[in-house]
């Protein structure tokens, strides 16, 4: 076969992992052919080739595509086509709509489902009321409008969309709402008092409805990023929770069980990662500093972290640790997929978590450590071809990731 | 980043709705940089020539049947904006004045030095072609890669058919690859795959 734009074809649909049993025929009897195809194609299909060049896009993403858009502002411009005609709709209509969009979600966007191929998480979250009356926040692709919920949307002086929480004035100061991702979700959102959340898959935080309070107490359950920035007499407090087996199961955060960890705030960035499938949970300080205290009385043990360290919580222990980079605990919120010697679980949870497939492990776990270094947009068997150069043989079967041990 | 149908992506992409529009941006950005990056070795112009690319096929007026054409289009435009390029880089540096003036515009020594570099590799390409290809072989390469001629082009200039022309290329692009596994050319592996295949 001496033919360059077929050879090229093949050479992508390999990497996305999407060849068909003939196409795979094909591409194996031009690989065997001569070593030089063979030595063609390994080069060009190995990732660590490009493993460079695929940081730097990561770096300049977002300054190209809003080149782009200053280039060609006629498209942008454009108003965006609704989903729902803006006609007035009866409430409970209204309601049966939701409803039945919110089955077609289920099944095919909130899977991660589009014709039998895994897709990358999205931007979606729902918001609900602590009773559990869940309104949207945010579809799959181009919207519910937020403004049906409790989020505005303004723009900042760069012209971009920001999203806040409104706080109700009138509500009761033990009322709470909860903000929550899906498996394969994420979600950006400024809180009243202009502290930032960035919530990642599986992930839900219960804040309270009327944020007029000296201080402001959150609890979270999954993984999220704050950044924070009070006074030291009216702290952010995020208390962390894992006791039941899914993070959005847990109705009555505000019960008297003890937490697993508090974190009191006033000014600082940090990450929160306590999933109930972790072993434990996790909190690294990026700037400022934070109280932390982990007792059932909500006292705080005078224990600090500080910008350069993170904590972890076990079984009630706590440890403190000094890291090097900060890169691995946050690489989730810049897009990417950043592992160094990590295990292979804590790569996989995160993997099964994004693209909502879950898993099953066939041998033993290896306990050597891996690297993972990949865009979160890049498609699944990306991730599994960087593996498999680690001896970890990664395939989908029934909508399942299967993990088998190869060493 | 949003998630959107895929069914919907193409007809949407057509009337150039912008979620859809950015959803063919952000997701074939980094293809399309690794194809730039590789053939203009990380010139100062990558981003610009990234950016030309995408709205190239933004500014296409025919309709995209499928994701596939879609994606056809962006690969062969990032080829043929880079070698557009690199065309033109190679006739600056043939020309020493131009050359000084060209890199003393750039605005620091390492843009200098990467524009030298993806410059060098290119010449490299066209002297390894010149050194090692048979004499018919020689010409339809240099119209090809020197003077940017298409097949057609070609025919019409050598008076040969446009089978041959395509013929001669394919025989001429199997020995340079040869020749750059054989004779280990680090410099010209990001030809390999991306012109040479």
């Amino acid at each position: 076969m001496e033919n360059p734009k077929r050879i090229a074809e093949l050479f992508m649909l390999y990497t996305l992992g999407q060849l068909s049993n003939a196409e795979e025929t094909e591409l194996k009897t031009w690989r065997g052919e001569s070593s030089l195809n063979e030595e063609i194609f390994q080069f060009e299909t190995d990732p660590k080739n490009f493993a460079q060049m695929y940081r730097e896009i990561e770096e300049k993403r977002e300054s190209i595509i809003q080149n782009i858009k200053e280039a060609l502002p006629l498209i942008w411009g454009k108003k965006i086509n609704s989903f729902l005609p803006r006609i007035p709709i009866p409430r409970r209509l209204e309601a049966a709509m939701y409803y039945i969009i919110m089955s077609f979600c289920s099944y095919s966007v909130l899977t991660n489902w589009d014709g039998g191929r895994v897709l990358p998480g999205g931007y979606i979250s729902n918001i609900a009321s602590a009773n559990w009356i869940v309104r949207f926040v945010q579809d799959f692709s181009r919207g519910f409008n937020e403004g049906r919920t409790d989020v505005n949307i303004e723009k900042d002086k760069f012209g971009n969309e920001v999203r806040y929480l409104t706080s109700d004035k009138k509500a009761a100061k033990d009322k709470n709402n909860i903000l929550y991702t899906p498996r394969g979700g994420y979600y950006i959102v400024r809180l009243p008092d202009k502290s930032l959340v960035m919530l990642n898959a599986a992930s839900s935080i219960w804040y309270p409805a009327n944020f007029d309070r000296d201080t402001v107490r959150i609890i979270l359950k999954g993984e999220a990023y704050f950044e924070v920035n009070r006074d030291s007499l009216h702290p952010f407090i995020v208390d962390v929770k894992i006791d039941s087996g899914n993070a959005l199961n847990h109705k009555t955060p505000f019960d008297d069980s003890p937490h697993d960890l508090s974190l009191a705030v006033t000014r600082g960035r940090f990450n929160i990662k306590a999933y109930p499938d972790e072993p434990f949970i996790k909190a690294t300080m990026i700037q400022g500093y934070a109280l932390i205290g982990w007792d059932g009385n909500r006292s705080m043990h005078g224990n600090s972290l500080t910008a350069g360290h993170y904590v972890t919580e076990m079984h009630g222990s706590l440890l403190l640790t000094e890291y090097e980079d900060s890169t691995t605990a946050i690489a989730w919120k810049n897009g990417r997929f950043f592992y160094k010697d990590a295990g292979i679980m804590d790569i996989m949870n995160a993997v099964s978590r994004w693209y909502n497939v879950p898993l099953t492990i066939h041998d033993s776990i290896p306990t050597r450590p891996f690297h993972l270094d990949l865009p979160r947009t890049a498609d699944i068997h990306e991730v599994f071809i960087a593996l498999s150069h680690q001896g970890v043989f990664c395939d989908i079967e029934d909508r399942r990731i299967h993990i088998r041990n190869t060493q | 980043m949003h998630h959107i149908s895929k069914h919907r992506i193409v007809p949407l992409f057509n009337e150039r709705d912008p979620i859809a529009t950015e959803w063919v941006c952000s997701h074939y950005l980094a293809p399309v940089y690794v194809i730039v990056r590789r053939l203009t070795k990380n010139s100062p112009e990558t981003d610009d020539l990234v950016q030309k690319t995408f709205i190239a096929v933004l500014k296409h007026k025919e309709p995209f049947e499928s994701l596939r054409k879609i994606e056809y289009f962006l690969y062969t435009t990032a080829k043929n904006v880079s070698m557009d390029r690199m065309r033109h880089r190679l006739r600056v540096i043939e020309n020493s004045e131009k050359a000084v003036a060209y890199y003393m515009s750039l605005p620091n020594e390492e843009d200098a030095v990467k524009a030298a570099e993806q410059a060098a590799a290119f010449q490299h390409l066209i002297q390894l072609a010149n050194e090692i290809l048979p004499k018919r072989c020689k010409e339809v390469f240099n119209l090809c890669y020197i003077e940017g001629l298409k097949n057609a082009a070609i025919s019409l200039k050598l008076g040969n058919k446009v089978k041959t022309v395509a013929n001669l290329k394919l025989k001429a692009y199997k020995i340079l690859r040869e020749a750059i596994i054989a004779g280990k050319h680090p410099d010209l592996m990001d030809f390999l795959g991306l012109l040479l295949l």
